[in-house]
């Protein structure tokens, strides 16, 4: 029983983001984390009712955060990651394609130009004078961890 | 507690012996490589407690684990391959105050720094092929494009990237 506890919590996470978003209660980050919160909710009704006990509660708390930050990241390669959106262009072309029509469809500059209104618009970067300057720290943060992540394992910088 | 405590040690002794090989010598495969690792690690911890624990205890510190080997290797996967999103943030960081223009953003991160690399990996991984000066998905391609297109559609999102 205790195995199957965050299992079905990261299940009702998933169900709740995917409701959320469908029926376009909230932006996609937002459902993700309104997923979360559903699913958490599940985990605690679950485990006081079948398991009681702060050993077993912990475990599974550790559990369900590591599946839920798996879920957000699997959504997120959705969203942006780079292989997935050439491999979804490549699935597109029965001929292939040649390096410039891949760059005429998808290249570092449109990917950019959304990136940098994604990070504006949720205050992470600041417009000031035609020039963009670092606003709240998350992202920030996220990027200083990995890189430093980064020159512990690969001995090398970001960038 | 014997949950998080075993599973914790056993995650914990998989990521030194990661952290030593890599120091050793970084190997080209590292995806391939880290699960090697972590699961070897996990399935020989398993054996020697096996006695010791019932069948309930032993799944619940394997999916521990395991939870905890998932979440590592995703962001891992952010370690090996530079985020876009993230690289800005650094760069507009290390400008200061007097920050970054847009057009100085593009110049620092082209498409060499930023598409050419992840066309590699997928050459490297076979999800993709360079035939006649043209890259074609492969079916190893296909199926995972095809996974992550089938929960956009579920979500109701658009293509992403």
């Amino acid at each position: 029983m205790q195995t199957l506890i965050p299992l079905a919590a990261l299940f009702a996470n998933a169900l709740s983001a995917i409701l959320i978003f469908r029926l376009r209660l909230a932006p996609l980050l937002k459902a993700v984390y309104g997923g979360f919160a559903a699913g958490l909710a599940a985990l605690c009704l679950m485990q006081a009712f079948f398991a009681p006990g702060f050993g077993d509660l912990a475990a599974n708390a550790v559990i369900y955060g590591a599946l839920s930050y798996c879920h957000f990241h699997f959504i997120n390669l959705g969203e942006t990651a780079r292989r997935i959106r050439i491999l979804r262009e490549l699935a597109e072309s029965p001929d292939g394609l040649s390096r410039e029509e891949l760059s005429g469809r998808y290249n570092a500059r449109q990917m950019l130009s959304v990136r940098l209104a994604r990070l504006e618009g949720n205050g992470q970067l600041r417009l000031e004078n035609g020039r963009y300057v670092s606003g709240a720290p998350a992202v920030l943060g996220m990027a200083r961890a990995l890189d430093f992540m980064k020159r512990l394992l690969l001995g090398r910088k970001a960038g | 507690m014997q949950t998080l405590f075993s599973g914790s040690a056993i995650f914990a002794a998989g990521f030194m012996l990661h952290l030593v090989w890599w120091r050793v010598a970084l190997p080209r495969r590292q995806t391939k490589t880290l699960l090697v690792i972590f699961f070897a690690a996990l399935a020989v911890s398993l054996a020697w407690l096996y006695r010791g624990l019932p069948a309930g205890e032993l799944c619940h510190i394997a999916l521990y684990v395991t939870s905890l080997i998932l979440a590592y290797m995703i962001t891992y996967s952010a370690v090996e391959a530079d985020s876009p999103s993230l690289l800005v943030a650094l760069a507009v960081a290390r400008a200061g105050e007097k920050g970054l223009a847009a057009d100085e953003i593009f110049a620092l991160l082209d498409d060499h720094a930023l598409v050419d690399p992840r066309l590699d990996d997928l050459l490297l991984d076979k999800m993709a092929v360079l035939e006649n000066g043209r890259y074609r998905i492969t079916e190893k391609g296909r199926v995972l494009a095809g996974i992550f297109a089938a929960h956009r559609a579920l979500l109701g999102a658009g293509k992403g990237g």
